[in-house]
């Protein structure tokens, strides 16, 4: 019985040294300025991801003219609009139509072009969509009467389709990858 | 370590001492091996569970046994002779598919073609083994990556000359529009099941399964035995090859081989031929292969060409390794021990997982098992001595 | 920080300086030597650049043979040089250290590709995700680089066959995670990267972004680039390209990277100078695995397409072949040998199923003749390094036995004379 004790003791110091081996080097971590800027370059790297991921995250926008109603009011759809995201190109959108465009970050700028009362009109309106936010539809009949942000932009939740396996990408990559398709 | 020493010199509690034996069986069988023996057994237990037939899996696992214990054999010739695991065994294989396809272009139908393509495939068994041992003398120290990509090279170089060699049996080669041979051919109507048919025991001819009026127990075994088949001529020819290759061990060539591998040095002081020795056991494990890989394709069924051969000497290696061998020492036991646990596993995995969780991870879970089992054989501290 | 940039400048310019001097002294030699002592080196130097001799008189037969416009092989062979010079100098710090061709940067790959599946899962695209991808992929790179090392140290003298059998090790550690972990525990939230079953990732990934979606394809490449003819000269893919080649050429300098270079002359010389060898191993692996994971990225941001379980076990059989056939060895590599081996080696790449279906009809036989080419250079170049090493080890010892010889009998004299 006592020989067990004494191994346990042993096992016991030995996990107590290693746990003031393990305080010690933390407090030489602290002391030495190197372990700082290795820390420090760290925790910039990681904060350059979080930059990259609301940098680079791609927000679908579906520009929409149709006649809508909103809390009760509506607008009603134009004859013809043409819009623009950031410094995409200009894109007609017909009466009863949805357009979409693909744009990197949070913060936009929509530029739409319109004729109202036989007068060629331009309305640049500046918003921020939420990064969770994957696909946004503007409601441009609603934008351009002036009704609230939250009126004119909101979250298009569609049902994803089940896309069919192996999508016909296979043929085009098989070119691709120059013959590499080897049996491994 | 003096420390280690005097521990276990001092007598001990019964109990400590039985923890210490149990200790030291482990360290003798080795943990990994201890796992995956486990893993196999915990696989058999749950296997009623998994509405798996034992009598089907026994079945299975014997025959995959027979399918591939010759090419584990191949493995024991170089190891003895120190040339460590025969990576190249796609050298021995491609004998063996040049036999078969030769043999099946003289177009002799039935047993005897198997006969003939291992006549066919010892010369090219014997040229190629020649000169893949002459190469590895060249390169002492490192023949294991060395092999690896003989094996390759020589695959791909045989790919080009499936397409090129002019074969006319239209039952191997392409019908209209394409040219050379085919990816798989059937050996049907030649050798198949020629040694599975073989004094073939087949208790589902004499045992009807269980039927509503039988016991528990009578019923449980009627079922075992109703789906069992033992391909008693397939498990023959191997136990005569594992005979030959236990006696060729004992006579003095054979105990040269031992010596060339455990220690070359001593080997040299005694007159031995180290370089002619290591050719012998190479030209050795060449043509196992080729006997393996036919004796493979008549259970099987196929004989597969082009790029098949590529990763055919993995599961052989890994196969012996988890029997007990290293890379320097391997014995008969380690052959039949590691075919049947390694075999056990593969066959196992995935009738036991699809019955359970209705995902087959057997693929993943061979790949990590027969790789890690590899990589622990090659990192082993007290083999490191090369 | 202005201090590494001097540093790493002065190492550039000693290396071009360096390449300069050897040049002009290789000359001098030249002029000085008779011609038959020349015709002598001129064998010699044949027999120590066989692999890439035998390469240059391929391609110098094939391209004409395949009855391709060079201008296109030009193309291809520049797009193929901006895709793969990335993974391929990632192979040279371990070889530096002494552990050989580093078979485990497939591990990199992994690593890579989980980075770039899940940034395309968050619909992180163009250059940000691309970078986002690295830095998911540095600390995967880094924990598998730390294995692979930790294994390797223990089984010193047989590295190259244990990182190969780790890397397979490691593509089935990979399919488990990417195959059945990733949707299930590991969150997916796209359709279009799922399988049906609802977990694991398809067979191929598209970067290229669809239905007008921005995507990662060529985003690296066509961000900053002109033409000449129809070639396409990215110019940020070359600057990225230029960095790693000065980060190599500095490296050499650095205490780690001297420490590496004793450490592949002689580890237990080095162990006696106070390095810590093992460590320093491990060092050298996880470099390699990182930047392997940074080629990997760049890679697939050119080809547009992942192939989710081979594009990682491909890509190491070709880079490696690729440095071997620049000339490289298991103990010696450098810059010069990757680039020369990629050229040389996707040259041959690009024109050989052409040569095959002119000379037999069977663009097949070419397909096939490239992968025999590819295994029989790794082949080739580990023999002819063995033959070569046993031969100077040999050498070696008959030198010291003759000094040994020597110095008795000078003793035997010196006793004859007292």
């Amino acid at each position: 019985m006592s020989e067990n004790v004494s191994v346990f003791a042993k096992a016991g110091s030995s996990i107590k040294a290693k746990f003031i081996s393990f305080g010690n080097g933390i407090v030489t971590f602290f002391k030495t300025p190197s372990s700082y800027v290795k820390l420090g370059s760290v925790l910039a790297i990681i904060g350059l991801a979080i930059v990259l991921f609301f940098v680079g995250k791609e927000h679908q926008f579906l520009l929409d003219n149709n006649t809508i109603e909103i809390n009760g009011k509506s607008y009603s759809s134009l004859n013809l609009v043409s819009a623009k995201i950031d410094n995409s190109d200009f894109i007609e959108i017909p009466r009863r139509t949805r357009m979409n465009n693909f744009q990197t970050g949070q913060s936009h700028k929509i530029t739409l072009n319109y004729i109202e009362n036989g007068q060629e009109k331009e309305l640049v309106t500046k918003f921020k969509v939420p990064a969770s936010e994957k696909n946004t539809l503007i409601s441009l009949p609603a934008l351009i009467a002036g009704a609230d942000q939250s009126e004119w932009m909101s979250e298009f939740l569609s049902v994803q389709a089940p896309v069919p396996d192996e999508p016909a990408v296979e043929d085009d990559m098989a070119m691709d990858m120059d013959g590499m398709d080897m049996a491994f | 370590m003096t420390n280690e020493l005097e521990l276990q010199q001092t007598p001990q509690k019964k109990g400590s001492a039985f923890l210490e034996r149990i200790k030291s069986g482990v360290k003798a069988f080795g943990l990994p091996r201890l796992i995956i023996t486990g893993f196999l057994v915990l696989l058999f237990l749950i296997a009623p569970a998994a509405h798996v037939n034992i009598g089907t899996a026994i079945t299975d696992v014997i025959n995959r046994f027979g399918m591939n214990a010759i090419m584990v054999l191949a493995m024991v010739p170089m190891i003895h002779s120190g040339c460590g695991l025969n990576f190249g065994l796609p050298l021995g294989i491609i004998a063996g598919l040049l036999g078969a396809t030769l043999s099946i272009q003289t177009n002799i139908p039935g047993g005897a073609s198997f006969w003939l393509a291992i006549l066919y495939a010892t010369p090219f068994s014997v040229i190629f083994g020649w000169a893949y041992g002459k190469l590895l003398n060249k390169v002492k120290g490192s023949e294991m990556m060395i092999a690896t990509y003989v094996g390759f090279s020589a695959v791909s170089f045989m790919c080009m000359m499936w397409l090129l060699l002019p074969f006319k049996n239209p039952t191997m080669i392409w019908g209209y529009g394409g040219s050379g041979l085919r990816t798989t051919i059937s050996t049907q109507g030649y050798y198949y099941h020629y040694l599975n048919d073989f004094l073939a025991l087949d208790f589902s001819k004499w045992v009807s399964p269980a039927s509503v009026g039988d016991g528990a127990f009578i019923g449980a075994m009627k079922n075992f035995f109703s789906h069992l088949v033992i391909p008693t001529g397939m498990i023959l020819f191997f136990a005569v090859f594992a005979f030959i290759i236990w006696a060729f061990l004992k006579t003095k060539m054979g105990t040269a081989m031992t010596a060339v591998g455990s220690n070359s040095q001593f080997a040299m002081a005694s007159g031995i031929n180290i370089d002619r020795t290591r050719t012998i056991s190479v030209i050795m494990s060449t043509w196992l292969g080729a006997v393996g890989i036919l004796v493979y394709e008549q259970s099987f069924g196929f004989i597969q060409l082009y790029n098949a051969p590529f990763y055919m000497a993995m599961p052989a290696v890994s196969a012996i390794l988890i029997g007990g061998a290293s890379v320097n020492k391997a014995t008969i036991t380690n052959v039949i021990i590691g075919t049947i646990l390694y075999q056990g596993i593969v066959t196992m995995t995935p009738s036991v997982m699809n019955g359970l969780v209705h995902t087959d991870m057997s693929e993943v879970i061979r790949i990590i098992i027969s790789n890690g089992m590899i990589i622990y054989a090659l990192t082993r501290k007290t083999e490191a001595s090369r | 920080m202005s201090n590494i940039f001097k540093n790493a400048v002065t190492s550039v310019k000693d290396g071009f300086k360096g390449f300069g001097d050897r040049q002009s002294k290789k000359f001098h030699d030249f002029v000085n030597r008779g011609p038959k002592e020349n015709l002598k080196n001129l064998g010699e130097f044949a027999l120590n650049n066989i692999v890439p001799i035998i390469f240059i008189v391929f391609c110098a037969f094939a391209i004409p043979i395949s009855g391709q416009p060079f201008s296109s092989v030009v193309r291809d062979v520049v797009t193929r040089l901006m895709r793969n010079s990335f993974l391929v100098l990632s192979l040279l710090i371990p070889i530096m250290a002494g552990m050989g061709l580093n078979f485990g940067m497939t591990l990199g790959a992994m690593a890579g590709q989980i980075g770039l599946i899940l940034v395309s899962d968050w619909q992180v695209v163009g250059i940000p995700g691309l970078m986002l991808a690295a830095i998911i992929s540095i600390p995967i790179s880094i924990v598998l680089g730390w294995f692979c090392g930790t294994m390797l140290n223990k089984a010193k003298g047989r590295e190259m066959v244990t990182s190969y059998m780790i890397s397979f090790f490691m593509n089935g550690v990979y399919q488990l995670v990417v195959l059945y972990m990733m949707g299930s525990i590991i969150p997916i939230a796209s359709n279009s990267l799922l399988l049906p079953r609802g977990y694991g990732i398809r067979n191929t990934v598209n970067f290229a972004g669809t239905k007008g979606s921005l995507g990662m394809r060529k985003s690296l490449d066509n961000f900053w680039s002109f033409n000449i003819g129809t070639i396409q000269i990215p110019i940020l893919t070359i600057l990225i390209i230029a960095l790693l080649c000065i980060f190599i050429l500095w490296f050499k300098k650095t205490k780690l990277g001297q420490d590496m270079r004793a450490v592949g002359q002689d580890m237990e010389v080095a162990r006696e100078a106070g390095i810590k060898v093992e460590r320093t191993r491990v060092l050298a692996i996880i470099i390699s695995t990182v930047l392997a994971g940074f080629g990997m990225i760049i890679y697939l941001s050119n080809m547009g397409t992942l192939n989710t379980y081979n594009s990682h076990s491909q890509i190491g059989m070709f880079s490696i072949a690729a440095l071997l056939v620049g000339g490289a060895s298991v103990s010696k590599a450098n810059i010069r040998n990757a680039f020369l081996g990629i050229i040389l080696f996707h040259t041959m790449f690009i024109v050989s199923p052409y040569a095959g279906k002119n000379l037999i009809g069977e663009a097949q036989l070419g397909e096939y003749f490239r992968v025999f080419v590819s295994y029989g250079v790794i082949t080739l170049s580990l023999v002819l390094y063995e033959v070569k090493a046993r031969r100077a080890k040999g050498h070696q010892a008959k030198e010291l036995k003759e000094a040994q010889e020597k110095m008795l009998k000078n003793k035997e004299t010196a006793e004859v004379i007292a």
